[in-house]
């Protein structure tokens, strides 16, 4: 399993001000790693960073030591992203966007069939598979993200709010889900705004004011 | 006042699709004033066409009225040309020729027809005067070159003529009834334009046996006054001036023509003769034949117009619904939502519909100016009258589209993907059961383009276009889902994206539609095409049709081997006996060289081989040479005794001629009959030695026929024996056997050519060998040259009979020659040419004793089919089939345009979860190149259906269609050629969409 290290990075969009500066977390393999912070203190911003789609200004992004570089890379290292806004293909069904990510990051077709039904299946979304994501209500929307990116096996999981629009039942079964990816050797990282959600977790970087502290290291 | 500015600002924000959605309504307003506007101009145009390919006939008039000097002496009556004078004066534009004949006699020997002695006013201004003067005092006549030269006479010679009238003899002759008057040959002339419209439709120079020499003598009012009378015939000739067929005033003259004509009944004695009335009437008919033509696409284009405009904004509307629900979510009065969801459309449609109104014009306008060089356009706002029914259409139709956006709830609103369809839409059913009901009445009809029919192409095609848009995309859907199964992503991404997106069926129907119209108006135009280039080179026989004066058979076909001896371009045909028991029509041609000169229809055996059948090698006919012939027979009384006559049919060696020369009434016991046949001098073939009865009843009786000589001093005595039977054989009236010293024969007669038995030299096969199409000859038996009945054998079947078409037979001309009884020239005698034959063929010809009295040229037949009314209708099709398929072009941009933003949200999103860039352009450039390829295909498969459906109904070639295999699909090549560019063009407008960033 692999570790992702983000080594004084400072992080920031097109030519104005960084968002983060000197940013250093590293994410090792078993555990969960919670990015907390306000809104708008930059955990999407550190995530997106984390999953090759911004490169940093100055600082390292690796897996293993390898830069994360571009998206294309970051998914060939294993890197799964979880958008906040579930990232979702309206045109295609729960079931079709979890086995065409399965498929595009080397899956078998005959995997991903077995992958999309385990995840959706984990996440109570049998019933819902064949549907539209259209048909869907904004927390199936977002279990069917989250489906996805556990249906993905990755190396290294990064779950940008995934909690946010979930009752407490669901919240806490994505949150087992998370742990069983981390348990099976994952490095998860888990950003959220809530308390409750980071207390399961077992480390937390805050974010306030474009720094990081770590508020359990 | 904020809705406006936020209506601007919404049209600004996308103005791309705003200009896109006006120019689709600009196109559909255009279509709806194109239609009538073209109307107008194929109104003008068909009437230049007719009016430019008019024979002189049509475009002058005669008022003619006869006066005999002895009745008006009785009575005192005689005519009165005022009133018609008046009425003809009235009548602008005409330039008027008076002219006045007599029949006389006592210049030529013949006295089956008069020499016309002719007064024509101003005739010395279109005559060449080769010897002598003009016309000046009086007794001065004008005398034509060849009847000078003919007669041995020249200027200043004296001529006696009479004034002559018909005998009542059996045959009429001309004979004097009046007093001989002596005149003085002042010139010698040749006409200057013999066809010019100054000559009117006299036939000054027609010439022929039955006719005369074709040179009437001119001489001046002054000389005819002085010449004692018989049967005068005064005629004033009006011949139009430049201008006077100008297209706008048509009308007058045409009302002109009307009051003259009621002027005429009333005086009664004068006759109008012009065939003015059959023009206006071919100008009605090809009007009357684009106003058919021009709706049947005219329909689909303004259907078409506003069902791209209804998807368009329809699709527009669902990727700002977002916009909408948050409007809605706010609970915004009705008025300002219903303004916001639909004033960014209305106003794009609007000003489309205004410059469509002066676009449709300008179109037309250019159309008419490249097509109809010099028609012009008519002025006025007639072809306007359309548009604002079309721009309410394009309205309504852009409201239509926005009723989901309008009254569905909030919810309905945020959802981006819209629920699967299976069963057919309201829209949908009703346009299938309308197509029904539109195909039905147009076949219990009898393709009758009126009502509900005319609708029937554009709903068959909008109904299959539709269908087939419903039964496709779900199975595209299922084979993408299936892709996806087998890890295909880049292709299952693509088929999803096309059988889910919003408006896919819509926009699938709108381009398979537009691709099936310009199917179907590709199927008419070349159809047509092909229909004109059939009846211009069936329809006329070859390249060139010379019709020459009536020869003897064997002259024709002499003249016509001497002039081309090979056979490489000239071929002599005539007509087969039109009348009698059995009138079928038919040609004879001389076979060797119909592969090389006869246009020959498709699916038909070889003209080569066709020839090979028909021209059967046999043994030419007995021969004799002498003035006089002599037949020896037998009557062998057998009952009754009934009156038969003895008859001999002989044709000249040296093309004199064919005769049939009479004995007289038969006796009984054997003996010699004797006649004189001068034709023979130089030798005869014997082509039958004939019985006919006394009476119109039918008798029976037996003779036998021993032996036929010449008997002139200087003849070839050498006689004729009829022993060997098998060297004769008996027509369908007798029964022959051998006789002691003779063949005998059984025959049923009664009187006249129809009524003879004939026994003939095995020469030409019997039954002969016949080329046919259409059934076959009653019993196998027609009339061949001379009338007389002669079994026929087919030996091949055609789909048709160059000229005469789907019923009819051709045979050999010199086999039919060598069975003719008879001594009539050639019926309708030709010479057919091929595009090889020299420039001066006519001269050629004229050395040869042919003198060409029509000229017909199948390129000049095209050409007055051109410019007939189906033909110039037809580039309406053309015209629609290119609108149509801009229109497709335009609503696919604005679709792609439109569905790009969610496209690459969705394709961004997946990228983000692994997506390989190679799988995601697949899955781009896939999706709508995909779309326009099957929609071409589908569209391609519904026009040529829609054509096999309802493409028999239009008058391709007029109301009233010759009798000819006309085609009734097009060439594969030129349909798959369209397709082609329509695929191209919508790839093209796909592609370059997708390609922007």
């Amino acid at each position: 399993m692999r570790t992702l290290t983000v080594d004084s990075a400072d992080l920031a969009y097109g030519g104005g001000e960084p968002v983060l500066r000197g940013i250093t977390v590293t994410a090792r393999p078993g555990e969960l790693l919670a990015v907390t912070g306000t809104s708008g203190a930059g955990k999407t911003t550190l995530l997106s960073a984390m999953a090759g789609m911004l490169p940093p200004r100055a600082g390292t992004v690796a897996v293993d030591g390898a830069e994360v570089g571009d998206r294309d890379r970051a998914v060939a290292q294993g890197v799964v992203l979880i958008p906040q806004d579930n990232g979702l293909a309206a045109i295609l069904t729960a079931a079709e966007n979890i086995a065409v990510a399965v498929i595009a990051t080397g899956g078998s077709p005959a995997d991903a069939r077995r992958r999309t039904a385990e995840a959706l299946d984990a996440l109570g979304l049998s019933g819902q598979a064949n549907q539209l994501i259209d048909e869907l209500s904004g927390g199936q929307q977002q279990r069917t993200a989250i489906a996805r990116g556990i249906a993905l096996h990755g190396t290294v999981v990064l779950a940008d709010e995934v909690t946010s629009e979930l009752d407490a039942a669901n919240r806490q079964r994505v949150l087992e889900l998370l742990r069983a990816e981390a348990a099976r050797g994952a490095a998860v990282v888990l950003a959220t705004h809530d308390p409750e959600a980071a207390a399961v977790c077992d480390r937390e970087l805050h974010l306030a004011d474009g720094a990081a502290v770590w508020a359990r290291p | 006042m904020i809705s406006l500015a936020l209506a601007l600002a919404q049209v600004w924000a996308r103005r791309g699709q705003a200009v896109t959605l006006a120019l689709l309504a600009m196109l559909a307003v255009a279509s709806a004033v194109a239609a009538p506007a073209y109307l107008l101009v194929a109104d003008r145009a068909v009437a230049a066409g007719q009016i430019a390919t008019a024979g002189p006939g049509e475009l002058s008039l005669v008022a003619r009225g006869a006066r005999d000097a002895d009745a008006a002496a009785d009575d005192g009556t005689g005519i009165d040309f005022t009133d018609v004078g008046h009425a003809l004066i009235d009548m602008d534009g005409f330039s008027y020729v008076y002219s006045a004949e007599m029949p006389t006699v006592g210049l030529e020997r013949a006295t089956t027809y008069p020499t016309r002695f002719v007064f024509r006013q101003d005739v010395c201004a279109h005559v060449r005067i080769l010897s002598g003067r003009c016309l000046a005092g009086e007794g001065d006549v004008l005398l034509g070159e060849r009847t000078a030269q003919r007669l041995g006479l020249a200027a200043g010679d004296g001529i006696v003529l009479s004034g002559a009238r018909l005998n009542g003899d059996p045959v009429p002759k001309y004979v004097a009834a009046a007093p001989p008057k002596t005149l003085s040959v002042a010139g010698i002339y040749r006409p200057l334009e013999p066809a010019g419209a100054y000559w009117g439709t006299h036939g000054y120079f027609i010439s022929g046996p039955d006719v005369g020499s074709g040179e009437p003598v001119f001489t001046n009012s002054l000389t005819l006054s002085a010449t004692r009378q018989t049967v005068t015939t005064m005629a004033i000739d009006g011949i139009a001036n430049p201008g006077t067929f100008d297209i706008h005033r048509l009308d007058q003259v045409e009302a002109d023509l009307r009051r003259v004509e009621e002027v005429s009944r009333e005086v009664g004695a004068v006759q109008i003769n012009t065939g003015m009335p059959r023009l206006f009437e071919r100008i009605e008919e090809g009007r009357a034949e684009a106003r058919l033509l021009v709706p049947v696409l005219a329909v689909p284009l303004v259907l078409l117009a506003c069902f791209s405009i209804y998807l368009t904004v329809g699709h527009g509307a669902e990727a700002r619904q977002n916009e909408l629900a948050v409007v809605a979510l706010r609970g915004t009065r009705w008025w300002t939502r219903w303004w916001l969801a639909t004033g960014e459309s209305l106003a794009a449609v609007l000003a489309g519909a205004l410059a469509g109104c002066l676009a449709g014009q300008l179109l037309i306008n250019a159309v008419a100016a490249s097509l109809f060089p010099g028609v012009g356009a008519d002025a006025g706002w007639a072809s306007l009258r359309y548009a604002p029914v079309a721009a309410a259409a394009a309205l309504l139709a852009a409201v239509a589209a926005l009723r989901r956006q309008l009254f569905s709830p909030v919810a309905t609103l945020l959802r981006r993907t819209p629920p699967e369809r299976r069963r057919l839409q309201a829209t949908e059913a009703v346009v299938l059961v309308l197509a029904i009901v539109a195909g039905g009445q147009l076949a219990l009809s009898d393709g009758s383009l009126t009502g509900v029919g005319l609708f029937a192409p554009a709903l068959l095609m909008l109904a299959l276009a539709l269908l087939t848009a419903h039964a496709l995309l779900p199975l595209v859907g299922r084979y993408a889902t299936r892709a996806l199964n087998r890890g295909r992503i880049g292709v299952a991404l693509a088929g999803l994206q096309l059988s889910r997106r919003p408006g896919a069926t819509r926009l699938f129907a709108l381009l398979a539609a537009t691709a099936a119209v310009a199917a179907y108006a590709t199927c008419a135009v070349d159809t047509a095409a092909r229909g004109r280039a059939v009846q211009a080179e069936l329809g006329t026989g070859a390249d060139r049709v010379l019709t020459v004066e009536a020869v003897p058979r064997r002259r024709l076909l002499a003249a016509v081997r001497e002039v081309d001896p090979q056979g490489a371009f000239a071929m002599a045909v005539t007509n087969l006996y039109s009348g009698g028991s059995r009138p079928r029509p038919g040609l004879a041609v001389d076979s060797p060289r119909l592969a090389a000169v006869a246009t020959w229809p498709e699916d038909a055996p070889s003209a080569a081989e066709v020839a090979r059948r028909l021209r059967v090698a046999g043994t030419e006919r007995p021969e004799f040479t002498g003035t006089d012939i002599v037949v020896e027979a037998t009557k062998v009384p057998t009952g009754p005794d009934a009156e038969l006559r003895l008859i001999a049919a002989v044709s000249s060696v040296r093309g004199l001629g064919e005769s049939v020369v009479e004995f007289g009434e038969m006796s009984a016991g054997r003996r010699a009959y004797q006649q004189r046949v001068a034709i023979c001098r130089d030798g005869c073939r014997i082509s039958g030695v004939g019985i006919v009865g006394g009476t119109t009843s039918e008798v029976t009786g037996r003779v036998v026929v021993h032996e036929l000589r010449a008997a002139a001093p200087a003849g070839d005595a050498t006689p004729i024996r009829f022993t060997e039977q098998d060297r004769w054989w008996g027509s369908h009236r007798t029964r022959t056997s051998a006789a002691p010293d003779g063949i005998a024969a059984d025959v049923e007669v009664s009187s006249g050519a129809a009524g003879a038995a004939w026994i003939r030299p095995v020469s030409a096969p019997a039954p002969v060998p016949m080329a046919h199409a259409g059934p076959l000859p009653e019993a196998n038996v027609i009339s061949t040259l001379g009338g007389d009945a002669v079994p026929v054998v087919s030996v091949a079947s055609l789909p048709a009979v160059p000229v005469l078409g789907r019923t009819g037979t051709l045979v050999d001309l010199e086999l039919a020659d060598q069975l003719t009884v008879d001594e009539a020239r050639a019926q309708q005698p030709q010479v057919w040419l091929n595009a090889a034959a020299p420039a001066d063929i006519v001269e050629r010809l004229a050395k040869q004793g042919l003198t060409v009295i029509g000229d017909t040229r199948a390129g000049q037949v095209r050409e007055r089919l051109d410019r007939q009314g189906p033909a110039i209708a037809l580039w309406f099709h053309v015209l629609a089939g290119v609108l149509t398929v801009l229109l497709g072009a335009g609503a696919l941009v604005l679709t792609i345009a439109v569905d790009r933003a969610r496209r690459a949200e969705d394709l961004t999103a997946l990228r983000v979860q692994g997506l390989r860039p190679g799988q995601a352009a697949q899955a781009t450039f896939w999706t709508f190149p995909v779309l326009v390829t099957i929609a071409a295909v589908v569209g391609l498969g519904a026009g040529v259906a829609g054509w096999l459906l309802t493409g028999w109904a239009l008058p391709l070639a007029g109301l009233e269609p010759p009798d000819l295999p006309l085609p009734g699909l097009p060439r594969v090549p030129v349909l798959l050629g369209v397709g082609g560019a329509v695929l191209v063009l919508y790839l093209v407008a796909a592609l370059g969409v997708t390609r922007r960033r």
